[in-house]
């Protein structure tokens, strides 16, 4: 990954081998606040990324410069690479933890936990008529 | 002896968790559970490929507090389900905080006022009884085990016969109900009466008011006639005082524009007048105050200079042995320290909307939030639920509206939010957002709610880890 500064741009180079479009785009994202993305082009393997500074209305931008944005950037794409190593190694764990947090609650009111699935007493199979579904 | 006998950690299996860059070069990483921990880059990559030393402090450390797991810790997946569980326990209590605007009629002509000014004359503004009887209704049929009514307006004593009302039929119904109930009247206080007081005295009754500062800035906000509203309230504090105990009346300020070159007189303010906890508060973008223009009066950057400056106040204080504490740092750090919820309905995910707290308003809408109603003065009814003259509870409670509202704001699956390194301890704002950039999810890169909470929550970690006299003074408020 290489940069370069001009004008109130910034100009990244990055091989996609190392992170992946997906992190690039992430990253573009959070920085939508300073940044805004000019140009991305993705070709053999490298994208071109040109992200011009965003004129604001509060003091943030003023209080830096077009290289300090640039170095944030590029310690944003590697922390987006690494979270999508975190996410691979601990996507599955997230959903079984949530599933335990949430298995032992009740989704019904208690007195109707022993309730007859047969007799309905809630009327849950009847469609809802205001659904948005 | 542990680090000689400690191994290279490639046993140990590694807990979703996420992170945001600190400063220099540590992070801040946090799980599911609320736990965090600040690191440098180079351990948090270690961490990562797995390359942290097995019974090393900084393993202990991440074991400790649920970042990984190993063969020693089998219940480490139910430690953190549970955590999870308890943080999100007060969703099944449903909605427990009850707003009846009795009234929109007022005294004040506040600039930031968010809801119409009204005369005293006007009695068409007052909530009828038919309408209270409808939303004590409502009110009875939610499952949460406490319920508090707030009375809220306009100026709510301007029609105390209904509050008056509505406290005796809720305790009847309650006879039955058990539940434990709480009112509380937020009000002004230039109309307090002996009537109201003992009326409170005999009800238990709660007071919220306002205290924007000294007299003069107090008074610059809050204009009436006979321009004394700031003597009005300071009596009225003593009174409730004298009459129901100190701590039966509570209260807040309004940042405005003259408020943010005053931070140490409003601090001082509070101290004089026997409080003890103050919330610096920022200013909402919704009714008078966009059309008076103090919403645009300041941005968030002007803002955060004023509480960090309050915030640094108020330590000196405290560590000259003056006690007092920032509400808004306190109600953080009970999220950051404790697996608890906080109640508080700007910092909950999903957001509060109806399952946490109901306005039912003078002519019988029903509103999400208390600044529903004030969007819907300005003529916005996206967070209308309902009425209470034409819809059950069911219908308003059950409906496709606010269902997708509350999905909307779950934070933990939105863009930039799902993988922030704080998310475990911020919550959404929906009206915030719908007002300020048309979204209710909100758009994090540009959102004034999400800057400033980042940049609190950053300050507050950063005093925790630096350890020093701020570090105990903080976690002395939760």
């Amino acid at each position: 990954m290489k940069y370069t500064c001009s004008d109130g741009r910034v100009e990244f180079q990055i091989d996609l081998s190392v992170i992946s479009l997906f992190a690039v785009k992430k990253a573009a994202h959070k920085f939508a606040g300073r940044f805004s993305v000019s140009s991305i082009v993705a070709d053999e393997g490298v994208v071109s990324l040109t992200l011009s500074i965003q004129p604001t209305k509060g003091s943030e931008s003023a209080n830096y410069t077009l290289t300090t944005l640039a170095s944030d950037f590029s310690r944003e794409l590697l922390d987006q690479d690494l979270r999508e190593k975190i996410a691979d190694q601990t996507g599955p764990l997230r959903n079984l933890l949530l599933a335990e947090a949430f298995s032992q609650t009740s989704l019904l009111a208690s007195e109707f936990e022993s309730a007859d699935y047969l007799a309905d007493p809630l009327d849950l199979s009847a469609p809802n008529p205001n659904s948005l579904v | 002896m542990p680090d000689f006998e400690a191994t290279c950690g490639e046993t140990y299996t590694l807990l979703p968790f996420t992170f945001l860059h600190l400063s220099s070069d540590l992070y801040i990483l946090t799980n599911m559970a609320g736990e965090y921990v600040v690191v440098e880059r180079s351990n948090l990559e270690d961490l990562v490929f797995h390359r942290i030393l097995q019974g090393s402090p900084l393993y202990n450390e991440f074991k400790s507090k649920h970042f990984l797991i190993d063969g020693d810790s089998s219940v480490g997946l139910e430690l953190v389900a549970a955590k999870v569980r308890t943080k999100y326990s007060y969703l099944s209590a449903f909605t427990s905080l009850h707003i009846f605007v009795v009234s929109l009629r007022c005294d004040h002509s506040c600039p930031y006022c968010q809801v119409s000014r009204q005369s005293e004359d006007r009695a068409a503004f007052d909530m009828t009884v038919g309408a209270a009887e409808k939303a004590l209704e409502h009110t009875f049929r939610s499952p949460s085990k406490s319920i508090k009514i707030e009375f809220q307006g306009g100026e709510p004593l301007l029609n105390f016969e209904l509050i008056k009302y509505i406290v005796l039929r809720a305790e009847e119904i309650n006879q039955v109900e058990k539940r434990a109930l709480q009112f509380v009247i937020a009000t002004n206080l230039a109309l307090l009466t002996d009537e109201h007081l003992e009326f409170a005295d005999a009800h238990g009754m709660y007071f919220s008011t306002s205290l924007d500062g000294p007299e003069d800035l107090h008074n610059k906000n809050r204009p009436r006639p006979g321009r004394n509203a700031h003597q009005l309230v300071l009596e009225g504090i003593r009174r409730i005082r004298e009459r129901l105990g100190k701590d039966r009346v509570s209260a807040l300020m309004t940042t405005t524009q003259a408020s943010l070159t005053r931070t140490k007189d409003i601090v001082d303010e509070y101290l004089r007048h026997g409080f003890h906890s103050l919330f610096l508060r920022s200013i909402s973008p919704y009714g008078f105050a966009v059309k008076t223009g103090q919403a645009a009066a300041y941005d968030i950057d002007h803002w955060l200079d004023f509480y960090r400056e309050g915030l640094s106040y108020i330590f000196s204080l405290n560590k000259q042995g003056v006690f007092i504490r920032e509400e808004y740092a306190s109600l953080l750090l009970r999220k950051m320290l404790t697996p608890f919820p906080t109640g508080y309905v700007d910092l909950q995910s999903p957001a509060a909307l109806g399952i946490g707290v109901v306005v039912f308003n003078y002519e019988g809408s029903v509103y999400a939030t208390d600044e529903s109603r004030m969007l819907a003065e300005m003529g916005d009814n996206s967070f209308r639920l309902g009425n209470l003259s034409t819809d059950s509870y069911e219908d308003i409670f059950g409906s496709a509206k606010l269902k997708s509202l509350i999905l909307s704001t779950m934070v933990e699956a939105s863009p930039c939010c799902s993988d922030c390194g704080v998310v475990a301890f911020c919550g959404s704002d929906p009206l915030f957002h719908h007002r300020t950039q048309g979204d209710t999810l909100g758009y994090k890169p540009t959102s004034g709610f999400c800057r400033k909470n980042m940049e609190i929550i950053k300050h507050l970690i950063t005093l925790l880890e630096e350890n020093g006299a701020e570090a105990q003074i903080l976690r002395s408020w939760i």
